[in-house]
């Protein structure tokens, strides 16, 4: 079987067995006939179907996200899509921590809004204005003088561009940012955490290029990235999160042949390779309690 | 007494015949898109509903597969770019999901790795592999070149091969 056949039995596989438990509605021609004809069915004009569960699902939902944005801290927005439902956020929400922390520099300015900490899970919330295409990194947690052993990072404002994104689809500004953190060996209830978050804010120096990271012909792509590093630009990923790429010069015994680099986030690497700036570096150190 | 039939009538049957024929691909592409069984079925109807209104305007220039797949996209587009969808968690858990018996896991990996494609990767798998069109009827589909499809085959390839290993699938 050659390998198109092969794919398309597999695929066809694979999605036939995830939507296995939709049954074809033996109904459908009919009521479709009644909608486009604008018929009347037992004297009831018949309406697009739409089923109870979806409208009450959406409501919810709705209602959910409009409490979320009016009614809830900073931290608890940003973690929302973690959130399984209102209950849950409730219970949350009165164990956020208020910061209200602001760095400003004259281009930008940075606020730790809250935090939750519940000795498990350290999140905080972090607004920043901005009218540059901002890119963030370099971001470090110490707790207790100590670096974060931490088992994942759940979401955060690495890889992301904030302020006037250079992506029009993406309207970063709106964007709410945060840092999620889980422990690897939690705090006890109650402890004290003497927590430093250590942030840089970078810009590109004279615009960016995209790079197509997934093209088969990595020595092409490598290629790209270079002429966008000589050219005075910053390479960046033309897929989302839009990571800036950094060009072959950064490692004497490259092999271009592996299409992959792993993103590097340090600070030095990215204004020494990348042709970005730093715009603004924060260091802020506060208390919080596990809750 | 023979009933005599006008062409509203022959458009009904019309309608029935593809409704029979195709509703329960159209609800696999769907679903596969949208990954909500409500949403899924809502647009096999939008479907449906946008090929009678059209359906005097179809030059059969394609197949009739081809034809409800454009229109489906077409409407999942819509329904996927709209204002709540994307500010609703998409994220379906186990315990949300019918248990399905003997299920091929090899199968339900992939499902998910394709559901994790961006969606524009995701278009091009499902009418290439799912709908066998050709790469200009996807292009003329999803309105781009032939060497944009061409493109986005080869990157969602190696996102595919990179979530389920080189020889779970070619390309």
């Amino acid at each position: 079987m050659d390998e198109y056949r092969e794919n398309v039995k597999k695929v066809k596989k694979a999605l036939e067995q995830d939507a296995a438990f939709i049954e074809p509605n033996p109904f459908l021609a009919q009521r479709v006939l009644g909608m486009a004809h604008g018929a009347t069915n037992g004297g009831l004009k018949v309406k697009r179907k739409v089923s109870a569960g979806l409208v009450l699902a959406l409501v919810m939902l709705m209602s959910a996200v409009v409490a979320l944005a009016c009614n809830y801290s900073y931290v608890i927005r940003f973690l929302s899509d973690r959130i399984e439902d209102a209950e849950q956020a409730q219970r949350m929400e009165g164990m956020v921590q208020p910061l209200g922390m602001e760095f400003s520099s004259t281009t930008a300015t940075c606020t730790i809004e809250d935090a939750y900490f519940d000795g498990k899970t350290l999140a905080l919330g972090i607004g920043i204005q901005t009218e540059r295409p901002v890119y963030l990194s370099g971001t470090e947690v110490q707790v207790n003088d100590g670096w974060i052993d931490y088992a994942e990072n759940g979401g955060s404002i690495e890889d992301m561009w904030a302020g006037n994104s250079p992506y029009p689809q993406v309207d970063a500004a709106e964007q709410i940012h945060g840092i999620e953190y889980t422990f690897m060996e939690p705090l006890p209830k109650g402890e004290t955490a003497n927590v430093t978050l250590h942030m840089t804010l970078l810009v590109p120096q004279n615009g960016v290029a995209e790079v197509d990271i997934y093209q088969e012909d990595h020595e092409a792509m490598w290629a790209q990235i270079d002429a966008a590093y000589e050219a005075g630009l910053t390479p960046i990923s033309a897929d989302e999160p839009h990571e800036v790429l950094i060009p072959s010069v950064w490692h004497d015994t490259l092999d271009k042949t592996q299409g992959y680099q792993g993103p590097l986030n340090d600070v030095d690497s990215l204004v020494r390779y990348a042709n970005m700036e730093e715009m603004y570096t924060l260091k802020a150190t506060f208390m919080l309690e596990a809750k | 007494m023979e009933v005599v039939k006008g062409p509203d009538s022959n458009r009904d049957a019309r309608l029935e015949h593809m409704v029979q024929a195709h509703q329960a691909n159209l609800l696999t592409l769907c679903y596969a898109y949208l990954h909500e069984r409500g949403l899924a079925e809502d647009a096999v109807q939008e479907t449906f509903l946008r090929a009678y209104k059209a359906m005097d305007a179809f030059r059969e220039d394609c197949s009739e597969r081809t034809w409800l797949t454009r229109i489906a996209i077409n409407v999942c587009r819509s329904m996927r770019h709209s204002a709540w969808f994307t500010r609703v968690n998409r994220r379906v858990t186990p315990e949300d999901m019918p248990e399905i018996a003997h299920e091929d896991a090899e199968a339900a990996e992939l499902a998910e790795a394709i559901g994790r494609l961006p969606d524009k990767l995701k278009e091009v798998i499902l009418l290439y592999y799912y709908q066998e069109m050709t790469m200009p009827e996807i292009a003329k589909t999803i309105g781009v070149t032939v060497s944009m499809v061409s493109k986005r085959i080869k990157k969602a390839h190696a996102k595919l091969r990179g979530a389920l290993g080189k020889e779970d699938f070619h390309g």
